[in-house]
């Protein structure tokens, strides 16, 4: 990989960009189709493009499809695939900030305690309220709340922390980050030793993420939440592009260093919070997917930026169908899927990537 | 009709007309209940019913309606009639299109069932959804037994179900000795790690209602067992469940577990019990109580 990414952009360049963003557009539009199409009930492609008829007002076409099928592809399984876009969009632009913030490619919204955060309150909220708040309509308000307080708190203390002087600092604010996870997760424990089974296995599953809490307001939520992360990243590409230079460096050549470091944490801690608050944790998204596009168009962020939003939600789009169809009519924890599917597709890149240098 | 008179044509006729309509139209039937979140539902003649939580399938079953069952959460499949069902997954964690592919026309879950959304979702799609209380309680066991009886049309079953549930706990209650029987129910899953029931668990409601007392009354809910507490409680029953024992490591593991080895064997019995039964707060809850009691009070103590 070059480091094009710093060099003005030429003519092969920009067509370089251009087939790279038609790529990932067919490889979203891909994912939906794949996600709307399969699930556990079988929809057909008539009764399906019936539905959509009639939730476009021309009912004259509506006429293959039962009200089982509507309620399944229209208030179910679409919510769930627009989800999976916004949420997947937001968890790999967050790590795409994350990963210059730090300049680590080890970097990812778990390391400044979002994650932990929104556990630790979650775990709270399930073994320390009574049950009355944590299952039926109220839990479906008390608990995506609390976790969104927990992640969006505990990332600003990470970040208050980590600025000695009121100046973000990475070291600091890295070692900040390491040592609130790991208190987070001494919580978690203590919470599991209280917890009762039930509740213990609420948080276990809570933990290893899913989109099924997936409708229509939801998805309207997370979409100001991921069109909030990704305008910030793409407004801030070559303040990201500097940023990889070093602080010192990136500040003599006129970027507000501190002022950007402070807002990357607040603007990731409400976006990968508000998600997580209504996912749970899914894992190796924010990590990877930014890796996986830094290998396909380099380190640029006016490409990095949008790749990695498209790639993120195919991504997890892709994730939950096999999710909620391996094991139908049960669901398989999305979380453990991201990483099972994910995973061995990245060693294997880095592998090839390692040969071909 | 009369011997005499041939019978009219007409009459005939109407009379094969209606034994053809009985004959092919199946009984039609509405039940109409409010469930533990006081909504009403109505269900219509349900052939494909989908339940959530042990107790609730325990119930169906009971009431002789285990064929129309056409899937169930995980935790029901430790119930032998329900095993091969299809597993819909963790009850709490239910997915609202897996539940909907298998055509259910009623769906029978619990409180604890979950995420909200995936409830929300199925009532939505126009299946009829019952929310039954899952308090593990003597009165919420009846009360399901009574709800499901309407709701499926089998009022006498449940009667019958409930009738035999409170002539066991009688049988259980006449068995009570002057001094009940001190009894340590030990529970365990996985690592081996034992704990032990205090009050407010589902096991001190069983001990209870089979005549016994909780060696471990005054601690609150589960707590891990402490050697010294074990010695300190003098039981004169060891209680387990059959998954409990095996992640204990049989009986040779519960009486080497440190505490427990250094009680006086001659005196203390180990009795084991089935985790549904014992534990399912469903309607075999009487013949829980009674088999404990008789495990109590009717045998013979081992060496």
């Amino acid at each position: 990989m070059s480091a094009v990414g710093l060099t003005p952009s030429s003519s092969p360049s920009r067509f370089r960009d251009r087939r790279t963003r038609v790529a990932s557009g067919l490889l979203c539009l891909l994912a939906v189709v794949l996600g709307a199409g399969i699930g556990a009930l079988s929809i057909p492609p008539s009764a399906q493009a019936s539905i959509l008829a009639e939730q476009l007002g021309l009912s004259a076409f509506a006429t293959a499809h039962d009200t089982t099928q509507a309620t399944v592809l229209w208030a179910i399984r679409l919510p769930r695939v627009g989800l999976g876009l916004l949420v997947g969009a937001s968890l790999s632009v967050a790590g795409v900030l994350l990963q210059a913030l730090f300049r680590n490619p080890l970097a990812s919204p778990q390391l400044i305690g979002v994650s932990g955060g929104a556990a630790l309150a979650a775990g709270s909220v399930i073994a320390l309220l009574p049950a009355a708040f944590t299952v039926g309509p109220w839990g479906a308000v008390i608990l995506p709340l609390g976790a969104f307080s927990g992640a969006v708190a505990v990332s600003l203390l990470t970040l208050r922390i980590g600025s000695p002087g009121g100046v973000p600092d990475v070291v600091p604010l890295l070692l900040a980050g390491v040592a609130i996870n790991a208190l987070t997760g001494a919580g978690l424990g203590l919470l599991v030793f209280v917890a009762d089974d039930a509740q213990l296995r609420s948080i276990t599953f809570w933990s290893l993420g899913s989109l099924s809490a997936a409708t229509w307001p939801l998805v309207a939520v997370l979409a100001v939440a991921a069109t909030g992360v990704v305008a910030f990243a793409w407004h801030h590409r070559k303040a990201l592009d500097l940023l990889l230079l070093g602080a010192e460096d990136a500040g003599h050549l006129g970027v507000p260093v501190a002022k950007l470091q402070r807002r990357i944490v607040a603007v990731t801690a409400l976006a990968v919070g508000a998600a997580v608050a209504f996912t749970g944790i899914i894992g190796f998204v924010g990590l990877v997917v930014p890796h996986l596009c830094r290998l396909w168009a380099g380190p640029a962020h006016h490409r990095l930026v949008p790749l990695s939003a498209m790639v993120g939600g195919a991504l997890l789009v892709v994730a939950d169908t096999t999710a909620r169809t391996v094991v139908a009519p049960a669901e398989l924890p999305l979380g453990v899927l991201t990483t099972l599917l994910g995973a061995p597709f990245f060693l294997l890149l880095l592998m090839r990537a390692r040969r071909s240098a | 009709m009369s011997p005499h008179r041939p019978p009219s044509l007409r009459r005939d006729v109407a009379a094969s007309a209606l034994v053809v309509t009985l004959a092919v139209a199946p009984p039609v039937w509405a039940g109409t209940i409010v469930d533990a979140r006081n909504a009403h539902v109505t269900a219509t003649s349900p052939a494909r019913v989908v339940t959530l939580g042990a107790a609730t399938t325990e119930t169906v079953l009971a009431l002789g309606l285990g064929d129309r069952i056409v899937a169930a959460d995980a935790g029901s499949r430790g119930l032998p009639e329900a095993a091969d069902r299809a597993t819909l997954g963790y009850h709490r964690q239910v997915s609202a299109e897996g539940v909907l592919s298998m055509g259910p026309d009623l769906v029978l879950a619990t409180e604890a069932s979950g995420p909200p959304a995936a409830i929300e979702q199925i009532r939505g799609a126009g299946v009829p959804l019952a929310v039954l209380s899952d308090t593990p309680t003597l009165a919420a066991a009846t009360a399901r037994i009574e709800t499901l009886g309407a709701l499926l049309d089998a009022q006498p079953a449940a009667e019958t179900v409930v009738q035999s549930l409170h002539r066991d706990l009688e049988a259980a209650e006449a068995l009570r000795p002057a001094t009940p029987a001190r009894v340590l129910f030990l529970y365990a899953r996985g690592g081996g790690v034992g704990q032990v029931a205090g009050d407010h668990t589902v096991a001190d409601t069983m001990i209870g209602l089979a005549g016994g007392t909780n060696a471990f009354a005054g601690t609150e809910g589960y707590t891990a067992l402490t050697p010294e507490a074990a010695v300190g409680a003098r039981p004169d029953v060891l209680l387990v469940t059959t998954g409990g024992l095996g992640a204990l490591g049989g009986p040779t593991g519960i009486w080497s577990t440190p505490g427990l080895a250094q009680l006086p064997r001659e005196q203390v019995r180990l009795v084991v019990m089935d985790d549904h039964l014992l534990l399912g707060f469903g309607p075999r809850t009487g013949e829980a109580a009674l088999a404990l009691a008789r495990h109590l009070y009717s045998e013979p103590a081992q060496p």
